[in-house]
């Protein structure tokens, strides 16, 4: 694991339960990350920040995460910010639409720390290089 | 003997006279007498001569001889007025007649006339040939034909009526009764034909009626028997003619027509299907008793239209789909069926599937023939398995519901669990100081989790059980206390740290309820007034007893239901928009509503959004004892 990582993550979660081990995980591992509860709140928040990885749960008290999806993908300074989806909702069609809108990944509950870690590291990387 | 002038007038008689004396001897002969024996002498010439001598003289006159000479004998014998008609060769016939003339009781003159009696004879002839044809052609009838007088006494039978000879002669004269009596027989067929007789007399009309002979093979024969007065000119009875024809085969045939027409019937009327004929304008022509029961009639009346006046209790959107494929039927010429419902008197609905079809035949013409069946055992199978399919359904979306909620509703408690565990493992990985709080904050959100899990299948499983209506109401008496102190265990505190306020009315103690139910339905809506009042004033439960309910007041100060979503709350899976950011699967109302309805009683909301929601649960007093 990297020491300090310079990369900002959003995450945009509902359920306090969870962002609240998520926090605990991304602070023992040195992740810089900006927790939003709902879309609106995370929208304001990409408005006002610049982030380099996004990991969106997609059922959200006000909307959901393929609409917030849509909304950055049609923003030019939003478009190319990589959307990881992190969702409980495992159905395979589910997956294969939130890829083929343009979704870095598809994360599905419950996950290992590691899995996500690696795959923010991995897409971060290949952005990179790109 | 001379007669002088006498001779004169004898000889102008028609007829021959012969006179002879107390001897035999001829006396007289007058001229008629010498022309029917064709004697040539004058009447003196003959005087003295024997009669018999003449008869052997001229006996080629006669065609035998002899019967004239021993008719002569006899009456001479006997010396008793005679008469007797005899023929001769040459066509003619003459009437002999014999009268003796007595004094002081003794013959003293023999008298013979002989009369030229061919004419009435040869009309005899004729009569009785005429005769004899029509009593031939009577007898060759087949058929009885007897001719009464007005007494009804037989003036004529012919030889169908009565075979035998001897009888048929006999019964001239006589009645039906002397008949019965001359056989020893019984009088009733008398009586009957008496009976009728007299009517055609007293009505002057003719009178039929069926006669019953039982023949010797056992069998009956059937004679249609007729008495047909005959008038005449003053219009009264002369005679009454009787004729019988035997109709047995005409009888039997009829019999078999008419039992088969009668068992057609009778199947056609003990037929479950109503089976009905009706012209081309829908007005009936005939139908068996079904029908009637069917479209619950009295009866059927013609000329009624089947489809409007007597379609009673039928929709009229019904009535409308009959009448269009009644229509349609008699325009193309085919068939059509379909069905229809049908209300009786007392509301009882009954469903009628019917088939008709176009019919042309020689009788009646064009028509249509149809069938009604109940079909209401049918339907309600089929409404019974349409139910059951669309339970099926329901259950499928309920399964695809569940999968949905325990993909969601289990996932993230278990990404809690899961990166509880790893975080954990990291503190245990590198100690510090603070490694043992740090990683009780976990074990306790780890524990938390299960419970919530736990607590989330246990409520799937209970409404599993009651939409497949496998959860069962197990009532008995518990006290109010005991029950209300087994549901605050998990609201004393809250996880919160608030504490459920409690108030039981005093007039409160064993009531009848099914307390593993109950206690869920009143446990989910005091742990959604938690859920839903979080940093907000603690909810309250009362309970009381009120017109003969027992009532559970849930009362919490928390986010509110919005209006427009209250009716849809109690659907298996609904949530409300504001609910979204509570944890929460949608089904602990249908849980509630459940155990309140098993339980006879009801659920009544009142909510304000961001002031708070008030449940109220009563339960009828006659659970309560």
């Amino acid at each position: 694991m990297t020491k300090t990582n310079n990369f900002l993550v959003l995450v945009i979660e509902d359920d306090l339960r969870l962002t609240s081990v998520l926090k605990t995980l991304f602070e023992i591992h040195d992740i810089q990350a900006v927790f939003a509860m709902n879309g609106e709140k995370s929208l304001e928040i990409i408005n006002e920040m610049k982030f380099d990885i996004i990991i969106c749960d997609i059922v959200l008290p006000d909307t959901d995460g393929f609409k917030i999806l849509n909304l950055l993908k049609n923003k030019e300074e939003t478009k190319n910010i990589p959307f990881v989806f992190f969702s409980a909702i495992a159905n395979p069609n589910d997956i294969k639409r939130g890829l083929a809108m343009g979704a870095a990944d598809y994360i599905t509950k419950p996950f290992l720390s590691e899995t996500l870690l690696n795959k923010i590291h991995s897409i971060l990387n290949l952005n990179i290089k790109i | 003997m001379n007669l002088g002038l006498l001779d004169k007038i004898y000889d102008t008689f028609s007829f021959g006279v012969l006179i002879e004396n107390n001897n035999r001897e001829i006396l007289y002969t007058n001229k008629s007498f010498r022309n029917i024996f064709e004697l040539v002498n004058e009447g003196e010439d003959l005087k003295g001569l024997y009669f018999y001598k003449l008869v052997e003289i001229n006996s080629k006159l006669f065609i035998k001889s002899e019967n004239l000479k021993t008719d002569y004998i006899k009456i001479h014998e006997k010396g008793i007025a005679n008469e007797k008609i005899f023929e001769m060769l040459n066509g003619k016939y003459f009437k002999r007649k014999y009268t003796p003339i007595y004094d002081n009781q003794i013959i003293q003159l023999h008298v013979w006339t002989f009369e030229d009696v061919t004419n009435n004879i040869e009309k005899q002839i004729d009569s009785d040939f005429q005769n004899n044809f029509y009593t031939k052609i009577l007898d060759e009838i087949p058929a009885d034909i007897a001719i009464f007088n007005k007494k009804h006494q037989y003036l004529y039978l012919n030889k169908t009526a009565v075979a035998d000879e001897k009888t048929r002669k006999w019964l001239i004269g006589n009645n039906d009764f002397d008949y019965c009596m001359y056989k020893n027989i019984n009088t009733n067929k008398a009586i009957e034909r008496r009976l009728n007789f007299n009517i055609a007399v007293e009505t002057k009309k003719t009178v039929q009626l069926i006669d019953e002979i039982e023949q010797k093979d056992g069998q009956s024969k059937f004679v249609l028997r007729n008495f047909h007065p005959v008038f005449d000119s003053n219009g009264n009875i002369e005679i009454v003619i009787g004729y019988g024809i035997d109709i047995t085969k005409n009888l039997r045939n009829e019999l078999i027509i008419s039992n088969q027409k009668e068992r057609i019937s009778t199947l056609i009327n003990e037929l479950k299907e109503g089976v009905f004929q009706v012209d081309l304008n829908g007005e009936i022509i005939s139908y068996n008793q079904s029908i009637v029961n069917l479209l619950n009639l009295n009866h059927l009346e013609k000329p009624e239209y089947f489809y409007f006046k007597l379609l009673q209790g039928i929709s009229n959107l019904d009535k409308a789909k009959i009448l269009t494929d009644f229509k349609f039927v008699s325009k193309n010429k085919s068939n059509k069926n379909g069905f229809f419902e049908i209300t009786n008197e007392r509301n009882e609905v009954k469903y009628l599937s019917y088939n008709v079809w176009f019919s042309s035949t020689i009788i009646d013409g064009e028509t249509i023939i149809g069938t009604l069946s109940d079909i209401t055992i049918q339907h309600e199978q089929n409404k019974y398995l349409l139910k059951n399919i669309s339970k099926e359904k329901e259950l499928n979306l309920l399964k695809s519901k569940f999968v949905n909620i325990s993909s969601h509703e289990l996932r993230t408690p278990l990404s809690i669990i899961l990166s509880s565990v790893e975080i954990i493992d990291l503190i245990i990985s590198k100690p510090s100081k603070d490694s043992f709080t740090n990683a009780k904050i976990f074990v306790k959100n780890i524990v938390n989790e299960v419970l919530h899990m736990t607590n989330i299948l246990n409520e799937l499983m209970i409404v599993e059980q009651i939409e497949l209506g496998k959860q069962k109401f197990k009532p008995y008496l518990i006290h109010i206390n005991d029950f209300i102190e087994n549901i605050n265990v998990g609201f004393h505190p809250y996880k919160d740290g608030r504490y459920l306020k409690t108030k039981i009315n005093d007039d409160i103690s064993n009531i009848f309820i099914d307390p593993e139910l109950l206690k869920h339905g009143i446990t989910n809506l005091l742990s959604n007034a938690f859920k839903y009042s979080i940093e907000k004033k603690e909810p309250e439960l009362l309970v009381t007893m009120k017109n003969n309910q027992l009532n559970f007041r849930i009362k919490d100060f928390g986010i509110g239901i919005p209006e427009n979503e209250i009716n849809n709350l109690f659907q298996t899976f609904y949530r409300a928009s504001n609910a979204e950011q509570y944890t929460g699967t949608g089904i602990g109302l249908v849980v509630v509503d459940y155990a309140v309805k098993a339980h006879k009683g009801t659920v009544k909301l009142k909510s304000k959004l961001n002031i708070g929601t008030q449940f109220e649960v009563s339960i009828p007093l006659i659970n309560v004892q």
